[in-house]
C-alpha cells in the first residue's frame, strides 16, 4: 500500500531524513517511534505531499505520490497532526470542511455524514458549539472526524495523543484503533512513546537521526540497543 | 498654456512665500519653548522640501512647455514606478526569505496604477496633456505603492500566523488559493480602508489637496469636484487592483504548484 524508497530530505541546512525505506501493507499499522527531532514528523508531511522529498520515492497503492494531483492524494492519504487546529466556525462546519471545499458538494449527504461520523467519533452533542472553545480531547477528535470523513485509504497520525493528559491520551488512542480498524485502513503512527508503539504497532520502525534503523515486530526487537 | 497654469515665478509669489514661512517660526519657536526637540529636523526637512519643489516645479515648467513633453514624461514615470517599487518593497522587508517583495511590489504597483491612468485616459476624462498626466500618475503610483504596502505587511502577516491552520487546510484536500482566500480578503479589504474612510469624509471633514490646488487657482467648484471624485475613483480603483495583483504575487511565490506551502 504504501512503498518509501530511499527519500531524503533537507530542510535549510540540516539534512532531516537520510534515505528513508519501508513498505507498508494493506489495512496494517506500522508504529514509527523516535526521540525528537529524528524526523519523523518530516517524513509523514513527504507521504502526504505537504512537502516535498529531496531524492527517492513515495508509492501510494503502487503509483508515485508525484503522480497523483496533489489535492486528490490528500483525501486518501489523511494525516492528523499532533496539536488539532480548529478552523472558524462550529464542529459540524470543521468535520464538513473537506466535503464543503469539494467541486461535487451533496448538502444532504453532508449533513448525514457529519452526523454519523460526529456519533462515531463522540462530539455529537458539539455539533453546533463553537470548535476553538472545545478541550484538547474533544479538539482532537473532531480532527479524527475531519479526516475521517473523506474515507482515506491510508491515516497519518502525528503524535496524535502527546499533547493529552494520559487517560485522554489512552481514550483517544483506543478510539482511533477502533476507527482505523473498523475502517481497515492503513496506518502509520508517529510517537515518540515506545509503550504506545508497542500497544498500536503491528510492526515498529524505530527512527534515529533521519534514519529507520530497524523494522520489525515488537517482540523481535532489541529495545535496549536500539531505543535508549 | 505656461500663462493658464500659472506657474511664473514672480515677487508676488515670493512675498507669499516669505510671509508664508512666518508659521516655520512659529514652529521653532514652540519647539524651543517646549523642549519638543523638533526645530532641528524641521528645519533640515523643511530646507529640503523647499529645494526639492523648486526643483520639480523648475523641471515641470520645462516639461509643460516641451514639445516633447511625453519625451520626459516616459522617464519621469519610470522613475516614479521604480521609486515607488522599492519604497513599498523596503516597508514590506525581508522577513519572509521566501518572498523577494520588489519583484512582486514593482509590477503590482506599475499594472495597478497604469490601469486607472489609462482606463481615464481612454474615456476621456483625463486630456493627455502634461499638466494632467504628470502629477495624475504621481498620485495614482503614490497610493498604489502604500495601498500595495498595506495589502503586502497584512497578508504575509495573516500567513504566518495562521501557518498551521492552512497546512491542515492543505491536509484535508483544499487549494492553495482557497487556503489564504480569506487572509487576502483581510488584506485588501484593510489595505483600502484609509482611502475609503477618506472618500466617505470628502467634503464634510476635509477638502482634499487637489481640490483645495484647483479652488485656490479658481477652477469652478463644480469642475474641481468632478476632478477630485475623479480622481478618487483613480485612486481605488488602482489601488485594488494593485492589491489583487499583489496579493497573486505572493501566493504564486510561497506555495508550489503541489499546494505546499513554502513560507
Amino acid at each position: 500500500m504504501i512503498e518509501i524508497s530511499n527519500i531524503r530530505k533537507r530542510l535549510g541546512s540540516r539534512e532531516i531524513l537520510k534515505g528513508i525505506n519501508l513498505s507498508v501493507e494493506k489495512g496494517e499499522i506500522v508504529a514509527i517511534v523516535g526521540h525528537s527531532g529524528s524526523g519523523k514528523s518530516t517524513l509523514l508531511r513527504c507521504i502526504n505531499r505537504l512537502i516535498e522529498v529531496d531524492g527517492g520515492d513515495i508509492k501510494v497503492n503502487g503509483v508515485s505520490v508525484r503522480k497523483y494531483n496533489p489535492v486528490e492524494l490528500r483525501k486518501i492519504v489523511g494525516l492528523v497532526f499532533q496539536t488539532p487546529v480548529m478552523f472558524e466556525g462550529n464542529v459540524g462546519e470543521n468535520i464538513s470542511y473537506g466535503l464543503r471545499i469539494s467541486k461535487n458538494k451533496d448538502l444532504a449527504y453532508e449533513t448525514e455524514e457529519v452526523e454519523r461520523i460526529a456519533r462515531e467519533v463522540g462530539v455529537q452533542e458539539f455539533l453546533s458549539s463553537d470548535a476553538n472553545s472545545l478541550s484538547g480531547g474533544e479538539q482532537q477528535r473532531v480532527a479524527l472526524a475531519r479526516a475521517l470523513i473523506l474515507k482515506p485509504k491510508v491515516m497519518l497520525l502525528d503524535e496524535p495523543t502527546s499533547f493529552l493528559d494520559p487517560k485522554s491520551g489512552g481514550v483517544i488512542e483506543n478510539l482511533i484503533l477502533k476507527l482505523v480498524k473498523s475502517r481497515a485502513l492503513t496506518v502509520i503512527w508517529v510517537t515518540h512513546d515506545v509503550s504506545q508503539a508497542k500497544r498500536v504497532g503491528n510492526r515498529i520502525a524505530v527512527m534515529q537521526k533521519g534514519r529507520i534503523i530497524v523494522t520489525d515486530k515488537s517482540e523481535r526487537i532489541e529495545w535496549g540497543k536500539v531505543y535508549v | 498654456m505656461f500663462d493658464s497654469i500659472n506657474l511664473s515665478l514672480n515677487v508676488d509669489i515670493m512675498v507669499k512665500l516669505v510671509l508664508a514661512s512666518s508659521l516655520a517660526i512659529v514652529i521653532v519657536v514652540v519647539s524651543y519653548l517646549k523642549e519638543i526637540g523638533v526645530a532641528r529636523d524641521f528645519s533640515s526637512a523643511a530646507l529640503r522640501g523647499f529645494l526639492q519643489l523648486m526643483l520639480l516645479s523648475a523641471l515641470l515648467t520645462y516639461v509643460f512647455l516641451s514639445e516633447i513633453w511625453y519625451g520626459f514624461a516616459v522617464p519621469i514615470i519610470t522613475l516614479m514606478i521604480l521609486l515607488a517599487g522599492y519604497t513599498s518593497a523596503r516597508r514590506v522587508g525581508a522577513g519572509v526569505a521566501v518572498v523577494k517583495p520588489i519583484v512582486i511590489t514593482t509590477p503590482s504597483i506599475t499594472a495597478g496604477a497604469l490601469f486607472s491612468l489609462s482606463t481615464l485616459v481612454v474615456l476621456g476624462v483625463i486630456p493627455t496633456e502634461p499638466e494632467f498626466i504628470i502629477p495624475l500618475s504621481g498620485m495614482a503610483f503614490g497610493n498604489s505603492m502604500n495601498i500595495c504596502s498595506l495589502t503586502l505587511t497584512r497578508l504575509l502577516s495573516e500567513i504566518k500566523n495562521n501557518k498551521d491552520k492552512i497546512e491542515a487546510k492543505l491536509a484535508l484536500g483544499a487549494t492553495s488559493d482557497f487556503t489564504v482566500r480569506e487572509y487576502e480578503r483581510i488584506a485588501i479589504r484593510w489595505s483600502l480602508i484609509p482611502t475609503i474612510d477618506n472618500l466617505r469624509t470628502l467634503g464634510v471633514i476635509f477638502i482634499p489637496g487637489a481640490m483645495t490646488g484647483m479652488l485656490m487657482a479658481g477652477i469652478s467648484p463644480v469642475t474641481a469636484a468632478v476632478y477630485q471624485l475623479s480622481i478618487f475613483f483613480m485612486i481605488i480603483s488602482s489601488g485594488i487592483m494593485t492589491s489583487v495583483i499583489a496579493s497573486h504575487f505572493v501566493k504564486l511565490r510561497i506555495f508550489t504548484q503541489a499546494h505546499q506551502l513554502i513560507l
